[in-house]
């Protein structure tokens, strides 16, 4: 069976997808036994640590790591000398797209250093004290420069210069001079000056966001191992090992076929890890060293040097005609990259208007860069910044007109062939069916006390497929061993994956044992990104499900022989076909494997696909809040978060996934921010200064799972994990404004501000 | 991970033991009772004693003796000290204040002792050597300067103990112990308004005990302010014990500040209130009197103005809980307890 790109959806009765067995990796993991990427140890390894800058900006004049080299215990010491320079070279990780001229200089600084915590040198030695002291002897000669935190003032003329070299991408003609706004996009339809010629009513408003971390409760960690004849083995804890493989081949000159990866369990990423930090310095200071080297990011490193999300400027401008159809949207988003370029900017201004069919469109993107990390993707990449500017201008839209909000939204709403202002017509969707199911909901309805208030905001996202592989293994028993490339970022898709093997073999779900396979015993895979990993992990599996269903099927014919198509499979059995002339005795799963070894060989099934096809998704969000005018503290009262996910394999999963996208969200909307001090250093790298929300701040949060089928997967599946984190932000917003008629454009809503705007407002209605 | 730094460590059985360590070691020495305050403050090497003298092993610093009042061990963790009801009884502003410190986790291992003596705490100085370094010390720590206050001639490190300005309200005493004698003193002279010396505690000292006067007659109250409800180091500390004749005039009030100083502070205006009713005039004028006390600053979480803004807000929460108001919707939804 030859399949280019997937299989398309079919209606049919389920035994196993839709149940909600216990995932294969829960049991280690309540017991501890799992191993994440600090729990992997070799004999005789070596601790590495990195020197990190303390300037937010500042130029390398030297870099003397003689003393350090020569503490005892020492083994290797590395900097910039240690590494080829690159040229520009794009690449894609994630959904967004890297450089490696970055990230060789974002790995360890070259001419100088851009930001609180850029790594600038690296030591392995016999204990991790000893690391530390030696890191102290590192001597770094400074010039320090004039810094740059905030994205609108980067944008200045006179604003400090972090690349000299970087001259504006996308403006005609090229710039004459370079600055910090490293890209510009621009995406547009129709024509906005006529649409809002058009309108009655117009709103604009400009919204700022701060960066947020992903938050993932494990560190970033790695172990490599450098072997004398140029071959390397690396653990870490990654959300794409072979992405990794491929940027270590690249940033340490080594052929691909030489790098061994074997990711560990993940204790969360969000984005976050889809990016190389620590893996070539271990696998640079274990060539040096040869030992194994094992290096493991303190929490104030995960905060001070990996990605956060940008910090986002957005402008809005809506136009709509009085009974409440959009007739232009413009928008111009500027985000933070960071250090350097390559933000969320592109997505976010694809994402900002998609959910509604509109005529006259344009966006614009703008990629700057600041003394600050370079970003990462967080989960929906830059939709969230983007959703909370648009979703509160459509909600101040629909008040103005006076229509409900869901109602507004309908009239407006994007449907199977809309034609976005970025390409493509949207296939299948089911924005139109959450909104209605949202509608429906009895929190819709549900009365509220006095001053609280109620929000809706609806999100939208791509979601992705790309290359991905799977090898599935029939035991001499009858059970299956499930061999797959697409990391299980946590989220619970080695039961997804198992659970559709398990349905297409017709055997139990927990005769399927599912695997990660490291970067050897499989072909490429791309990272788990782009809520990717169940839609074209589960379509790998399958196809490799089908595939070895194929071969039982013939091994059946042979043995008993039959023409091929008078075998058909059911149950678990292979069976004769309905009304065929050669009738036979059924065969189960374990008797073909018991026999493999005599009718042919062993019984495995394949799949290596680039996978298209995938199903967007959508989701409406309701949120009641409550505001202390005393203090301005919002408590979040009732929250019910709805999104169609096309089918849900394992439902529980699935709610899982949305009620942490609404978690993450809630943090993004109330508390989380950087804090950054005059100089540019972090003053808040921990969990107890950088506030998560956590259980006992939160209400339960409600989930109703919608399920348009994705036409292009096998069972319908269009990916969930993304979506639910772009809608609370803007929700959330909505909601205080109805309770208190104040909108707010800034986040954090921290107390401070909020009272700061109740007292405001009642300073002027005692004046009016 | 962040690793401890070397240090002796010793296990006295009895305060006397324990009193002489500290006696012969000096300043290099400290105690230790549940760590959880002190060991992070030694990972960042905010704190780097030679010698720890724990206070796990010694005799009776757990002891609860109820007799005219109340007497607490200073050994006693966070958690058994919520779950006294003779303190939830008699002292309810203990009861809360300690139930409110950090997490249960925390509040299984942290002590009344350790909470009184606990550090003071400062954007500029709970970070790690590295951190600190770059922006260079602060005058808490090895270096000169006041990066909150660059003029400033002392530290405006921030009091954080949530049970000092109960205990202070509930006008306790607390019993120090030295090789060279023991004194039972004020748990408002404990303190001193300066966040580098904070305590007037000598380092040879040990306290040892709690004590609580009989308070027949009186009603108390913590109210605590923090970004999250879940866990958080106060921003705010609100408490107040009130007496008041049968006829509802207020005979004694005692209002105290915490976390809006190097100190927590015991305001004047508890003072305003005696001889009169708790109404809302008299509430809003002793709301008002505290907040000229507040003195926040910029070293800790959120604006500073609001933190000050609010004291007023939380005085008359306070206050009225104690008139007899139902505040258990207020009191559930700002800190998750009744
Ligand atoms: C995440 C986190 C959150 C926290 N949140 C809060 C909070 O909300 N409110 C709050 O008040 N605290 C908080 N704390 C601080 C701490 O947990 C508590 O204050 C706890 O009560 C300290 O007690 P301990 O026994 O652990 O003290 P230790 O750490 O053992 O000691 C603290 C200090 O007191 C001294 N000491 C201890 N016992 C004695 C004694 N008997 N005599 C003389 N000196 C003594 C020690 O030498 C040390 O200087 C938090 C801590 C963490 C890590
Ligand atoms: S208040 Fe000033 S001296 Fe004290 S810890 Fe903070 S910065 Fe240091």
């Amino acid at each position: 069976m030859i399949v280019a790109s997937g299989l398309k959806y079919q209606a049919r009765e389920l035994k196993i997808v839709g149940t909600r067995p216990l995932r294969p990796d829960g049991v280690d993991k309540v017991t501890g036994r799992a191993r994440y990427g600090a729990d992997i140890s070799l004999p005789g390894q070596l601790i590495g640590k990195v020197l990190r800058s303390p300037h937010a900006h500042a130029r390398i004049k030297s870099i003397d790591t003689s003393a350090a080299a020569a503490l005892p215990g020492v083994k290797a010491v590395i900097s910039r000398d240690d590494f080829a320079d690159m040229a520009e070279e794009y690449a894609a990780a994630g959904e967004l797209t890297i450089n490696f001229r970055d990230v060789t200089r974002n790995m360890m600084a070259r001419e100088k250093v851009l930001y609180d915590g850029h790594p600038v040198a690296a030591v392995a030695a016999t204990s991790e004290a000893i690391a530390r002291a030696a890191l102290k002897l590192i001597k770094v000669d400074y010039e320090i420069l004039p810094h740059v935190i905030d994205v609108i003032a980067a944008l200045r003329p006179d604003a400090p210069l972090l690349h000299e070299e970087q001259y504006t991408e996308g403006v005609n003609p090229r710039p004459a001079r370079p600055s910090n706004l490293a890209k510009r996009l621009e995406f547009a339809r129709g024509n906005v000056e006529a649409g809002f010629a058009a309108a009655d009513t117009i709103v604009e408003r400009e919204f700022t966001t701060k960066p947020v971390h992903q938050g993932y409760i494990e560190p970033q960690a790695c172990l490599a191992s450098y072997s004398e004849d140029g071959q390397a083995e690396l653990w870490t804890s990654t959300q794409g090992h072979f992405v990794f493989r491929a940027q270590c081949a690249k940033l340490l000159q080594m052929e691909i076929s030489k790098i061994r990866v074997t990711p560990t369990e993940i204790g969360g990423g969000f984005g976050g890890k889809n990016n190389i930090y620590n893996e070539p310095l271990a696998i640079a200071l274990s060539r040096k060293s040869h030992r194994p080297v094992k290096m493991v990011m303190t929490r104030e490193e995960v905060f001070r040097a990996t990605g956060p999300t940008s910090g986002g400027h957005v402008k809005v401008r809506l136009g709509a005609t009085r009974d409440g159809r959009i007739t232009a949207a413009t928008a111009e988003l500027s985000f933070q990259a960071g250090a350097f370029p390559g933000s969320s900017v592109a997505p976010a201004s694809m994402c900002a208007f998609t959910r509604y069919d509109l005529e006259n469109v344009r966006v614009i993107g703008n990629d700057v860069t600041v003394n600050r990390p370079k970003v990462a993707a967080y989960r929906a990449p830059g939709a969230p910044i983007a959703a909370f500017a648009v979703e509160s201008a459509i909600d101040e839209m629909a008040k103005k007109l006076g229509i409900a909000p869901i109602e507004f939204r309908l009239i407006n709403a994007a449907r199977e062939g809309t034609q976005t202002y970025y390409g493509p017509k949207l296939g299948k969707i089911g924005y139109i069916e959450t909104l209605e199911a949202a509608r429906a909901h009895p929190h819709y309805r549900a009365p509220l006390g006095p001053g609280h208030g109620r929000g809706i905001a609806t999100g939208f996202w791509f979601n992705i497929g790309n290359e991905t592989t799977a090898a599935l293994n029939i035991n001499e028993d009858g059970t299956a061993t499930l061999i797959m490339g697409t990391i299980d970022v946590a989220g619970g898709s080695r039961a997804a994956m198992a659970m559709m093997v398990a349905e297409e073999l017709g055997i139990p779900f927990d005769r399927v044992r599912p695997h990660i396979g490291d970067t050897s015993s499989l072909g490429f895979n791309f990272i788990t990104a782009g809520s990717r990993g169940t839609f074209a992990g589960g379509m790998a599996c399958v196809v490799a499900a089908r595939d070895a269903i194929e071969k039982l099927r013939d091994r059946v014919a042979r043995i008993r022989e039959v023409p091929l198509e008078a075998v058909l499979w059911k149950d678990g059995h292979a069976v004769p076909a309905e009304g065929s002339a050669r009738q036979f005795a059924p065969m189960s799963l374990a008797e073909i494997a018991g026999q493999a070894g005599k009718t042919g060989g062993p019984i495995a099934g394949h799949a290596e696909l680039n996978v298209q096809g995938a199903g967007p998704g959508f989701g409406a969000h309701i949120v009641d809040v409550e505001v202390d005018r005393q203090t301005g503290s919002i408590k979040i009262l009732r929250y019910t978060a709805v999104q169609d996910v096309g089918r849900a394999i394992h439902p529980a999963y699935v709610e899982g996934q949305l009620q942490g996208g609404v978690v993450q969200g809630i943090g993004w909307a109330l508390n989380e921010e950087y804090v950054y001090d005059a100089d540019g250093i972090l003053a808040n790298p921990g969990f107890l200064d950088y506030r998560i929300p956590v259980a006992s701040d939160l209400p339960f949060i409600d989930t109703v799972i919608v399920e348009v089928a994705n036409p292009n997967h096998p069972y319908g599946v269009r990916g969930c994990g993304e979506v639910p984190i772009i809608a609370p932000l803007a929700a959330i917003a909505n909601a205080v404004e109805n309770a208190l008629g104040i909108r707010f454009y800034d986040l954090p809503m921290a107390p401070p501000k909020v009272l700061q705007a109740i007292d405001e407002a009642a300073a002027a209605a005692s004046k009016a | 991970m962040m690793r401890l730094p070397w240090f002796k460590y010793c296990a006295p059985k009895s305060v006397a033991e324990a009193a002489h360590i500290l006696a012969a070691e000096g300043r290099d020495a400290m105690l230790i009772a549940g760590g959880t305050d002190l060991l992070p403050n030694m990972k960042r090497r905010q704190q780097t004693p030679a010698t720890l003298v724990s206070l796990r092993e010694v005799p009776g610093l757990k002891d609860v003796v109820n007799g005219r009042g109340l007497t607490l061990g200073a050994g006693l963790t966070l958690n058994q000290v919520v779950n006294l009801p003779a303190v939830k009884d008699a002292y309810l502003a203990l009861h809360q204040a300690a139930g409110q410190v950090a997490s249960p986790h925390l509040r299984n291992m942290g002590t009344l002792g350790g909470n009184l003596c606990l550090d003071t705490r400062c954007l500029y100085y709970n970070q790690n050597e590295d951190w600190r370094r770059a922006i260079d010390f602060c005058m808490k720590c090895e270096g000169e300067t006041c990066w909150v206050a660059t003029s400033s001639k002392r530290c405006m490190a921030v009091s954080s103990t949530d049970t000092a300005p109960a205990l202070i309200a509930l006008g306790a005493n607390v019993r120090l112990v030295s090789a060279a004698g023991e004194r039972e003193i004020a748990v408002n002279d404990l303190y001193q308004n300066d966040g580098a010396e904070y305590l007037t505690r000598q380092p040879d000292e040990i306290l040892t005990a709690v004590s609580l006067p009989d308070l027949a007659g009186w009603k108390s109250t913590y109210w605590k302010l923090r970004r999250r409800g879940s866990f958080d180091f106060p921003i705010l500390g609100v408490a107040a014990a009130v007496r008041t004749a049968p006829d509802g005039t207020v005979l004694d009030a005692r209002i105290v500040l915490g976390a809006v100083s190097s100190r927590p502070i015991l305001t004047e205006a508890g003072g305003l209130l005696q001889g009169g009713k708790l109404s809302d005039e008299a509430i809003a004028a002793a709301g008002k009197k505290a907040t000229s006390a507040a003195k926040p600053l910029d070293n800790t979480d959120l604006d500073l103005y609001w933190r000050k803004d609010v004291v007023s807000a939380f005085v008359g929460y306070a206050l009225r809980e104690i008139r007899g108001d139902d505040m258990s919707a207020t009191r559930l939804r700002i800190m998750r307890q009744l």
